[in-house]
Order: structure tokens, then sequence, then C-alpha cells
């Protein structure tokens, strides 16, 4: 208390620090109850899947072939 | 002055204790200016409003019925689409595996559908015996038959192929402690067929409450088919088409052309409403950039001899979409489900004469019907080279499931649980230099994930350990 009356505090600041503080530990009560871990913040949500694989030279000419095959009878 | 500052700590910690407490009642509060339904009028109400998600095609309600979204989405993975084709795929789906994650909130929402439904049976006492009270109540039990049915097909494995691998957590009660395990594919089941005979026996007289008798006897044609019961589903759906004759000519065109509202002989319809009239016409753009496959088109074998083709019913010459998307049920599905019991049933006279007499409503000349003798020889370059049994196809039955893949495509996904009945092939499409492949697995989707986490005993399906 001395040592706020000699920087002379005013106390409204004092009062603002205070509901802060309060504020501030409701506010993380809070925030404690959503983290757990049933509400799964911060936790895996999706599922991994195989990478694709890279084209061989059979594999394009089986698609070179299904794209020459449209061209003929689709366009 | 002095009194101030004494009191300033006493001030800051009542504070912080009411802080606190605020924070600890919020958690008890029930949900603010919501009333408890109690009466018939409340608890029509409730069905009212899940009746009216149906038809703006939501998220959350349409995916009982089979909203757009889900039926486009799965057509663009299955293979009546050349996916090897299509130039660009930001509209479009790859192939199943970019999608399975999102099939987490599919999972989700059904319960959310069955959570409701169990509020209906539970919560409602008063009014049950009145007309009124009967329908609410049949509206519950079929909604949470079908939404059981749902998940058996997407998130079980074929019950065909491998009865012993578990269903799905059975939850009849609305109770938020319960953390239900799987139960196993018989359990499941069972309480979807319980839930559709429980909605028959509450006979549903309202028109507004979409699950009419045959809509239900419709659905237990399904589930039974799904299950390989084949008399029963055979029954099940012939008092469908009785009901619901085929159409042909022109009134099959004009109930095929009309997107909104039930007409010619569907019995159910997803977004009854054109509120979301933009959308689907965007999906239908989105279409167009991917042609369908060599492998589909060509079983139009009567070119625009099939009225499927003729004045580009369901697509163009050059293999682009036209037809519209279809969520819901419709006899033809009926039909094809029948003629397919009555071939497991050894009763191959029966399922060609079913067959022929579908195919007299779609080819426009007379050498309609096939023969034992010249219907098409088994074609082994197709994706699905057994039958639901895991026997080869044969001459018939290869007919009959090509006829359904026809006469469904773009319509519920069909073509995709057709895969998934009939073998679950393993194939590959190329984007970008890549191969993409759908793979066994694949066809059975991921329960959720958080829901794994909450419950430790609730097995995730194979395929899907690895998590980010």
């Amino acid at each position: 208390m001395k040592m706020m009356k000699k920087k002379n505090i005013p106390l409204l600041p004092a009062c603002c620090l205070c509901c802060g503080v309060a504020t501030a530990l409701a506010l993380s009560s809070c925030k404690h109850v959503e983290d757990e871990p049933t509400l799964n913040k911060g936790y895996a949500t999706y599922y991994r899947v195989p990478d694709p694989e890279s084209m061989t030279a059979e594999d394009s000419a089986i698609v070179a072939a299904q794209q020459a095959e449209y061209e003929l009878n689709a366009k | 002055m002095r009194m101030m500052y004494l009191l300033l700590p006493l001030i800051g910690g009542g504070w912080v204790g009411v802080s606190l407490c605020s924070c600890d009642n919020f958690l008890d509060i029930k949900p603010y200016d919501r009333t408890v339904p109690e009466t018939t009028e409340d608890f029509s109400a409730l069905v009212h409003n899940i009746c009216d998600d149906m038809d703006k095609g939501s998220l959350v309600a349409g995916v009982v019925i089979g909203e757009y979204g889900n039926t486009y989405s799965l057509e663009t993975v299955s293979d009546n689409m050349a996916t090897n084709l299509t130039g660009s795929t930001d509209n479009l789906g790859t192939y199943i595996g970019t999608d399975l994650s999102d099939k987490q909130s599919v999972y989700s929402n059904l319960y959310v559908q069955i959570r409701n439904s169990n509020i209906l049976l539970g919560e409602y006492e008063n009014g049950r015996d009145t007309r009124e009270g009967q329908d609410i109540v049949g509206f519950a039990y079929a909604l949470r038959g079908v939404c059981y049915y749902q998940l058996l097909r997407m998130f079980c494995e074929p019950p065909l192929a491998d009865a012993t691998k578990p269903g799905v957590p059975i939850v009849t009660e609305f109770d938020m402690e319960a953390k239900p395990i799987r139960s196993n594919m018989q359990e499941t089941i069972n309480q979807a067929e319980s839930d559709l005979k429980a909605a028959l026996a509450c006979d549903i007289q309202n028109e507004m409450y979409r699950f009419s008798n045959d809509v239900i006897h419709g659905y237990l044609a399904r589930l039974y088919h799904w299950c390989g019961r084949w008399q029963e589903a055979r029954r099940e759906a012939q008092l469908v088409v009785k009901a619901h004759p085929l159409l042909s000519g022109d009134d099959y065109v004009k109930m095929m052309q009309t997107q909104f509202g039930i007409s010619g002989n569907k019995l159910l319809v997803s977004n009854r409403i054109s509120e979301y009239q933009m959308s689907i016409t965007t999906a239908m753009t989105y279409l167009e950039q991917r042609p369908l496959s060599a492998d589909y088109v060509k079983l139009f074998s009567e070119g625009t001899n099939d009225i499927r083709r003729k004045g580009n019913l369901f697509f163009n010459r050059k293999r682009k979409n036209r037809k519209l998307i279809f969520s819901g049920m419709r006899s033809a599905e009926m039909a094809l489900i029948s003629m397919e019991c009555a071939y497991h049933l050894n009763m191959q006279d029966s399922a060609l004469a079913e067959l022929n007499d579908f195919r007299r409503l779609r080819i426009l000349t007379d050498d309609y019907a096939y023969t034992m003798q010249t219907l098409p020889e088994v074609d082994s370059q197709t994706l699905i080279k057994q039958d639901a049994t895991g026997r080869p196809l044969t001459p018939l039955i290869q007919a009959i499931l090509r006829e359904r893949r026809k006469e469904l495509y773009l319509e519920n996904g069909d073509r995709w649980f057709e895969l998934k009945r009939n073998g679950r092939p393993e194939w590959w499409v190329a984007v970008n230099g890549q191969k993409f492949w759908t793979r066994k697995y694949m066809f059975t989707w991921p329960i959720k994930l958080r829901d794994t986490e909450l419950q430790p005993g609730l097995i995730q399906n194979p395929g899907y350990e690895e998590t980010y």
C-alpha cells in the first residue's frame, strides 16, 4: 500500500488491476475446462491416407489410351 | 482512504470468487430460452423442424435421406466418371481418400438424428395414442431405423462379406453420460429392422412426415437387400412397385426432368424445395467438367434407342452429364432389387423375366428382351467381378447389375455402394502425374475420432490408425 501511495498510483487503476486479475483467473479457469482432452482441443482430427504413388510409363500409357479413345469417340 | 486500501483485497477476492462461481454455474445451467416439449403440438413442431431441414437438404438432417451434396461427391469418386480425363479437379472429388476424414461428420449427423428420435420416443407421453401422436412416434422410429441403416452401410463392412465385423454403437435412450461401444453387426441390423417395423405398426398417415408405409417398405427392402435376406427384400420391394408402378415414355422423361418435389413414382425426395436451386445448378455445372467413363457409356449398347440416351436425357455425345442429381427413393430401384433377389433365390426364369419387363420400358425397339442364350458374356475388364455373395459373375447377374448401374447413375451414390456390396474392388485414378488408389478398406468409412478418444473400447475400422 505504501508503495502505491508513494508512486501516487490512483485508486481506479488499482481496481482495474484487481478486476483484471480476477477476470483473467476466471477466464483461464473456463479455458482449462474447454481444453480437456474430451473436447478435443489441439488433438488429431483427421485420418491420414496413403500418399499417392508415382505413375510408371505403363500407367501413363493407359491414361493416354483413355484420352485417345475419348478424343476419337466422344469429341 | 486508508480504509479503502484495506478493503481493496477483500473486494478483489470477492470478485474472483464471484467470477469463478459464475463460470461453474455456466456449465451447470440448462440452455436458455428453450422450451422443454410436452404437448403433442410441441413434439409435432420438432418433427416439422427435422422435415424442414430435410427439405432444405441441410447437412445434419439431409444425411438421413442423402442430400444432394453427398450424392454428387460419391458419384465423382466412383467409376462412373472418368477422373483420368479431367483437366481440373478443383470442384470435383479426386478419389474417396480425400473425403474420408469428412465422413466423420456424416457419422455425427446421423447420431444427431438418432438423438432427436430418442428424445421424441423417450419424452413424449401425453397424446401418443392419438392419430397425430402415432404419426409422431412412427416418424421417430422410422428416422432412427433409417439412420441405423445408413450407419450400417457406411461405417460397417458389407454383412455378406464378413458378418463377424462390428456394427455401430446402439443408442436407444437420450443419455448424455452414456458411452456405448460398438454392437455386433447383427445387433445393428436388428435395431434398424425393429425400428422400421415399429414405424410400420404406427401406420403414419401424415404425408408431411415423409415416412409413409410405402417408404418404410422401401427402406426395409434396402436393408434386407444389403444384408442378403433375399426373400424378405423381394417381398418388400414388390410391395412398393405394386403401389408405385414403373413408368415409361414421356411419363418417365417428365419424372426424370423434375428436380424438386414428388413426381412420377418417386416416393421420397431430399431437397424438396427450390431454395438450393443455385447450388444444385452449380453442382451440375461442375459435373460437366468430367466426362462419364467409357466403361459406363458402353453399357448403353442400344444407343439412342435407350430412352435414357434419347434426347441426351442422361448424357450427351461428349459423355457430359445431363441427368439431374437425385437423392431419395423411386420404384426403379425396388424393381432392380426384386430381380436381383430372384436371381439369388435361384429363380433364374423370374429374374430374367423381370429384367426384360424393366428393359421393355427403357429400350424403344422390339428387341429389348434377353434370353439365357443372348445375355452378354461376362466382361472381365470391369471392376465388379463377383456378386454380393462372393461368387463369380454370371451373364444374368451381370445384366441385372448393369441395368442397375445404368438406371441409378447419379442417384444416392448408388454406384459407390454397389462397388462396396459386390467385392470392394481396388482401382486407381491419375491426377497430375500421380496415382491415387481407392483401397478396399476405404469402402468402410472411419467413425468419429473424438468418440474413439472419449471411449477407449470404441473400436475404429481397420485402415485408420494414423491421425493428424
